[in-house]
């Protein structure tokens, strides 16, 4: 009898199949009025440790660890493309859902763009908190972070 | 589309309840009560956040509602920002999936009418919860009044004047600088307050 894949390399395997797909969606939904290294510093500003170098990886389909539920949905916040085709092709793609409609992530995005007006520390926790509202994740302060 | 997890029953409760809320104390003291009044209706709050050119934002969606205060703002200021706050959720529309409504302590980013005419209200509303003189605001913004309707017997007819007087009162009370001003005075409020009991006796009048 053959034995079951370890699930890690069914993870894997599964990420390899993928990640060449998601290159592209994740560039497109970047734009090109976004430098990689201003996402980078947004995403680790939003809570997540992704550098510059792993932002041009993804990109380019090289991303070794697979992109979960949350950084997919930290990407496009930061990217203002929560209402885009791309995220709604990443999430199809990678076989995640949210429980919004397209309509309602257009609105999550009309959200995002009057956030842009205010101070960049503003921006940041109330980024942090429609993360929480996507989600359902509640977010946690920096200094309650273990190290 | 989504629905938020805030009802339009939870705003009415909002409203009875504000209507019978202690008066008097320091800031410190008022704040938590209006504090401890949204915790109740299920508005999650937090006055620890790390705010720099807000003074305080209410964000509302299908996973809650929460109100975020500033952390820098001193016990004055966090009342000012909760009255706002509270006053906001009474006021305004907030529109599903989400919403955020942002309090700043300078002259607000509202560009269009509606949106100035909205501020105004709030603003006067707080002020007159921050008074503990919600009588300085017009009723039907924290309460039930009659409305105005063709209506022929003496009665009807006198409560239906009432809802037109209302009306009127809010109408005039987004648009005008002067009438907020005078509307938050005491004896203008005393007036108006004997011309609703002469309309409309029934009812026990809210101070």
């Amino acid at each position: 009898m053959q034995a079951m894949p370890e699930r890690d390399e069914v993870q894997a395997d599964r990420w390899d199949a993928i990640r060449g797909r998601m290159a592209g969606r994740l560039r497109s939904m970047r734009g090109s009025g976004r430098s990689q290294a201003q996402l980078a510093w947004e995403l680790d500003e939003l809570g997540f440790h992704i550098s510059q170098s792993m932002v041009s990886r993804y990109e380019q389909g090289l991303g070794e660890v697979p992109l979960s539920l949350e950084r997919i949905v930290g990407w496009a916040i930061c990217c203002d493309a929560l209402g885009s085709e791309h995220l709604r092709e990443l999430l199809e793609v990678a076989g995640y859902a949210l429980p919004f409609t397209r309509g309602d992530m257009k609105q999550f995005d009309d959200l995002l763009r009057r956030y842009r007006a205010l101070s960049r520390a503003d921006q940041i926790v109330l980024r942090r908190r429609m993360l929480w509202h996507l989600l359902g994740l509640q977010p946690r302060n920096r200094r309650d972070r273990p190290q | 589309m989504t629905q938020l997890a805030l009802s339009a029953d939870t705003r009415h409760q909002l409203r009875d309840r504000l209507r019978f809320l202690p008066r008097g104390g320091d800031a410190h003291l008022q704040t938590l009560r209006l504090r401890a009044l949204l915790e109740e209706l299920g508005v999650h709050c937090d006055d620890s956040i790390d705010l720099h050119e807000l003074d305080a934002v209410l964000i509302a969606s299908a996973r809650g509602t929460e109100a975020l205060v500033a952390a820098r703002l001193g016990e004055e200021q966090r009342h000012v920002a909760y009255a706002r706050l509270v006053a906001r959720l009474l006021v305004s529309d907030i529109h599903a999936p989400i919403d955020a409504k942002m309090e700043f302590t300078g002259p607000s980013n509202a560009r269009t009418t509606r949106e100035r005419e909205e501020e105004a209200i709030v603003l006067g509303l707080a002020r007159a919860l921050v008074r503990g003189r919600l009588d300085t605001a017009p009723r039907p913004l924290y309460d039930d009044v009659p409305k105005l309707t063709l209506a022929f017997t003496p009665r009807s007819a006198a409560r239906s004047t009432l809802g037109g007087l209302h009306r009127w009162s809010v109408l005039w009370y987004k648009r005008s600088d002067l009438y907020r001003r005078l509307r938050a005075r005491r004896r203008v409020s005393e007036a108006i307050g004997r011309i609703c009991v002469a309309l409309d006796p029934g009812p026990p009048l809210v101070a």
